[in-house]
């Protein structure tokens, strides 16, 4: 059944795209024929659950592990043949934070790192590092996992890249350096003009920076829009319980519906007025209309999934 | 489109300070010990040797101080990599520069590290020697430093090989060691004349790897001619491939296959 939810973007001069990426490791497919498009100056938000191909999306970015198939473009840049002058443009935070330097103190670290970046910025990242109250002085392997992802978060920020990968940036961290830490991804992306991506489970702390998203699923694209017309398109729609078949109208744009105390709640992708008309040709009561979070929205994406591969499975 | 003038990747200069400044961070206590008791030691050698037995300074180096630096060599490129074993080198690769270039940067800043320690030690030899006897005596002779920093290097690089590209580097390293010692006693006992052949390579032959890594050896023997020699020494094998070596030849013929073999691993070196 074809689906009315967009799963491919168009943009020009795109900061990054992969085209029909695919990567298998023996005989799992971690990504299957991927297209991701990241407009220049976006906020990016990559969701999924664990497992979906997220960190194997951004290391192939980085030429950190090479596709099985597909095209990869970094601003226009093969990471793979040109890879020096890719990464030159790229700050990254990894998912892992034991980077294998913990003998190394962490203000030298800093110092290491920005000697192989000629954008590195010494007194931003100064600004950085009281920012995230880094400490300097102790060595890397010594910090907590939060101390060191904040290092790395510093570590991707003060070269100014025109291009940001964050592979769970928030991870480890306390609630309030999240919230700080959040505060300035959005403030940096602002100040230099640079697109982020970001890739994390944790939909909900990138909901009011985002203005893109994509939600994957193992290794398959599930949804890709702007975050507006994601807001726009995707409504929940409480009605009385309706019948056991969604009515003819809306089976094609139905994410999921599941029933609640007062009655059913439908989430359906597409235009108001026309899926509440659809509704109640089939028969349905809408009683209330409301928008969703971007996690709703990424949730909901995520259990049709299951339902469609439930299916599938049932039918095999 | 990146603009680049922007953030282009940095030069191969650059990126070789940056490697000697990480060596020193990583290494500096070992550097500094291995010079303060290789260099003390050796002078205070030389120090209590009597002037007319200065030459036995030589065997001094053959014997003891030749395959120490050696041993050196081999820990250096060992310690070069520890942090960053080919699974967890995600880091070192992270950054904007060619990943052969700075695999490249990072052996060759030990390189120059370890011969840095040797010029160390060839100053406080021939310092002492001047200060206490008057003279350079025979450590004054330029080939036979030629000779040791030539085979460490070569040690050097060859060992690098393995951390390079395996995260058991040890296991490689040592292994291809034993099976080589395996097949030259195969190749005696069973009288297999082409495993001898190939096992002489390595170690016997006038131009083998041996004779390269025993070069400095078979100099200060040459150099000590007519003194009681190749018995005293500590390792009869390797007295006994000094002897026939053509330590020369085996340096010059050895240092580029070790540099070949080298830029081959580097350049193997990457993602898997």
């Amino acid at each position: 059944m074809k689906r009315p939810w967009p799963t491919v973007l168009e943009a020009q001069d795109p900061a990054v795209r992969l085209s029909g990426l695919t990567k298998r490791f023996r005989r799992v497919v971690a990504l299957d024929a991927v297209d991701l498009t990241v407009p220049t100056g976006s906020v990016y938000l990559l969701a999924g659950p664990n497992g979906a191909g997220k960190t194997t999306t951004t290391r192939i970015l980085l030429d950190l592990t090479r596709p099985s198939a597909g095209e990869v473009e970094v601003l226009g840049l093969d990471p793979h043949t040109h890879g020096a002058q890719t990464r030159a443009h790229v700050g990254y935070v990894p998912e892992r934070t034991d980077i294998g330097y913990g003998w190394m103190r962490v203000d030298r670290l800093l110092e290491h790192h920005g000697a192989f970046r000629t954008g590195w910025d010494a007194d931003y990242a100064r600004e950085l590092t009281d920012a995230l109250e880094v400490e300097t002085t102790r060595k890397f392997g010594k910090l907590s996992k939060g101390n060191a992802r904040r290092v790395q978060l510093v570590m991707a920020l003060a070269h100014k890249p025109q291009v940001l990968i964050l592979d769970e940036p928030t991870d480890g961290l306390d609630p309030l350096m999240r919230e700080r830490v959040l505060a300035l991804l959005a403030t940096h992306a602002r100040r230099f003009q640079s697109t982020m991506m970001i890739s994390t489970h944790l939909i909900h702390e990138a909901d009011r920076m985002a203005t893109h998203v994509a939600v994957i699923d193992r290794g398959r694209v599930v949804v890709q829009t702007t975050r507006d017309e994601l807001k726009r398109s995707l409504r929940r729609y409480r009605t009385a319980a309706g019948p056991a078949e969604a009515p003819a109208g809306v089976q094609a744009a139905l994410v999921t519906r599941t029933a609640v105390d007062e009655g059913t709640d439908w989430l359906v992708w597409g235009e108001e007025s026309q899926i509440v008309s659809a509704l109640r040709a089939g028969g349905v009561e809408v009683r209330e209309t409301s928008p969703l979070t971007l996690e709703q929205a990424a949730v909901g994406f995520l259990s049709h999934g299951i339902r469609s591969r439930d299916a599938e499975v049932s039918l095999a | 489109m990146p603009d680049a003038t922007a953030a282009r990747p940095i030069g191969f200069g650059a990126l070789l300070a940056e490697q000697l400044r990480w060596f020193w961070r990583r290494l500096r206590v070992w550097i500094l010990v291995v010079t303060v008791l290789v260099a003390g030691a050796v002078s205070w050698i030389i120090a209590v040797i009597p002037e007319r037995e200065l030459r036995m300074g030589n065997l001094v180096f053959g014997s003891a101080l030749h395959p120490l630096l050696l041993l050196i060599a081999l820990s250096w490129a060992f310690s070069a990599w520890r942090d960053d074993p080919p699974k967890d080198r995600q880091y070192f690769w992270l950054h904007p520069v060619s990943r052969t270039k700075h695999t490249v940067a990072r052996t060759l800043s030990g390189a120059l590290w370890l011969l840095a320690v040797l010029a160390l030690i060839v100053i406080a030899v021939l310092g002492t020697s001047f200060l206490v006897h008057g003279s350079d005596g025979p450590f004054g002779t330029p080939r036979f430093w030629l000779y040791v920093g030539t085979a460490i290097c070569i040690a050097y690089l060859m060992a690098s090989i393995a951390p390079v590209l395996s995260d058991r580097p040890g296991m490689w390293l040592f292994g291809l060691i034993a099976i080589v010692i395996l097949a030259e006693i195969v190749a005696a006992i069973r009288e297999i004349e082409w495993l001898q052949r190939v096992v002489q390579v390595f170690r016997g032959g006038a131009y083998s790897l041996g004779a390269a890594l025993t070069a400095p050896t078979a100099e200060a023997m040459r150099l000590f001619r007519g003194e009681p020699a190749a018995g005293s020494m500590a390792d009869p094998t390797m007295a006994e491939a000094a002897a026939t070596a053509e330590p020369g030849a085996a340096l010059l013929i050895w240092l580029p296959i070790a540099v070949v073999l080298y830029l081959v691993a580097a350049r193997e070196s990457r993602p898997r």
